[in-house]
């Protein structure tokens, strides 16, 4: 192994070297081939004659000896660099405008991979705990802004809400999202659409919605993520997300929800899929909220918050 | 006249050169020379394998080499057999003789 080593080595650094010592063995060996044949009798001319025509293709044989070196791709591939290099010194411009075509090239497939890579979590969102979204089971440390946490949160046992003041208040949720929505952007963190209660509506195209409701009742706020994916016709898959923080967590429910999720996100507050389900298209009409008053698990999430 | 050069089985190269650098160092054409004299020019080796073989004994650390002068005063490269090579060689050896004896056992009874 050692010696393996050192004689690649010395065949990489010494190349020279080396083939002028292989030089000189075959030389060496075809004159002494050419001796014996002169010792049985030929004359040198012949001799040479007939050991050259013995010994076969010279270059060949130096070929086969580099190849017993172990480094014959080192040496195709600096051999392949030289050229290279001197036909980028022969030309300049041809050289440059290459390099740049290929550099654009790869620039063009990584930017149309990444869209299509975009465009397809947009059309089929994933659900499932790769979802993004916010928690506070698994927050990370907050080591500059602290959220205080309302006295009465701790104490009190926060209620599900009543049907009809979540319909409201997401509702509500809803026309104010309507207000601030630019239907053009489609991105977490950024409001694309409030959520349409159309009834009977044939198909519900795969949307993200970010909403936010204020349980007056237990001063929490309610921030809801939905995604729906259609799983086949009339059926959908509903993710939720669903982050409930104090109301009065510093600088959380005055804001807009896109604002209120940065400064969540700012806060450490990661994600938890609190619900995933295939719903029926008629469930879908009050969104997810509606599921969550049905499945009661509002008011079981709400308490098993620890630190609220 | 038929040809009576038989080629080498592939494998028996590294050791027959092994073998005959054993009893001292000697250089290229003196190891094919060798070959070809005790083998009776049965045995022939040609230039394309030798000195390949050469070199990848020298790699493996079996074989050393060094320069010095032949019997004609001319420069040579002469190969001389290592401790690992010398080990190399008495296992080639025994694997080579535990062979031809099996295949000799076959062609006896088979």
């Amino acid at each position: 192994m050692f010696h393996d080593l050192l004689f690649r080595m010395r065949a990489l650094l010494r190349r020279s070297s080396m083939e002028a010592e292989l030089e000189e063995e075959l030389r060496a060996h075809l004159e002494h081939e050419v001796e014996k044949h002169i010792r049985a009798g030929l004359s040198p001319e012949a001799a040479e004659r007939l050991a050259r025509f013995e010994f076969g293709d010279l270059e060949q044989v130096k070929e086969e000896c580099r190849r017993s070196w172990g480094v014959q791709l080192a040496y195709e591939l600096a051999a392949g660099v030289r050229c290279g290099l001197r036909s980028a010194s022969r030309h300049p411009a041809l050289a440059t405008a290459s390099a740049l075509a290929l550099a654009l090239g790869i620039l063009a497939n990584t930017m149309m991979l990444g869209g299509l890579a975009t465009v397809a979590q947009r059309l089929w969102p994933q659900p499932g705990p790769a979802q993004p979204a916010l928690s506070a089971q698994n927050a990370v440390p907050r080591p500059a802004r602290q959220i205080e946490v309302h006295p009465e949160a701790v104490a009190r046992k926060v209620p599900a809400p009543a049907p009809a003041r979540a319909r409201k208040s997401h509702q509500a949720g809803e026309s104010h999202l309507a207000r601030l929505a630019p239907p053009a952007r489609n991105r977490v963190g950024t409001v694309t659409a409030a959520f349409s209660p159309t009834p009977g509506a044939p198909r519900i195209r795969p949307a993200m919605l970010i909403s936010q409701y204020e349980d007056v009742s237990s001063n929490h706020l309610v921030l809801v993520r939905e995604t729906w994916r259609q799983v086949r016709p009339g059926a959908f898959q509903e993710t939720l997300v669903v982050i409930v923080v104090p109301a009065s967590a510093a600088g959380v429910a005055a804001g807009s929800v896109a604002e209120n999720l940065e400064t969540l996100q700012e806060e450490g507050w990661r994600p938890v899929i609190l619900n995933t389900r295939t719903a029926t298209s008629n469930s879908t009409q009050w969104g997810g909220m509606a599921v969550m008053e049905q499945s009661g698990q509002y008011a079981s999430f709400v308490e098993s918050m620890p630190n609220l | 006249m038929a040809n009576r050069t038989i080629d080498l089985p592939q494998g028996t190269l590294d050791l027959l050169i092994l073998k005959t650098l054993a009893p001292g160092p000697q250089h290229g054409w003196a190891v094919s020379d060798r070959i070809g004299q005790v083998s009776k020019e049965v045995l022939s080796v040609k230039q394309g394998s030798l000195y390949p073989a050469l070199h990848r004994l020298e790699r493996r650390g079996w074989i050393k080499a060094a320069w010095g002068a032949s019997k004609n005063n001319r420069r040579a490269k002469y190969y001389e057999l290592t401790r690992s090579g010398r080990k190399q060689l008495e296992d080639e050896e025994s694997a080579w003789r535990r062979l031809t004896t099996a295949v000799s056992q076959i062609l006896e009874t088979a």
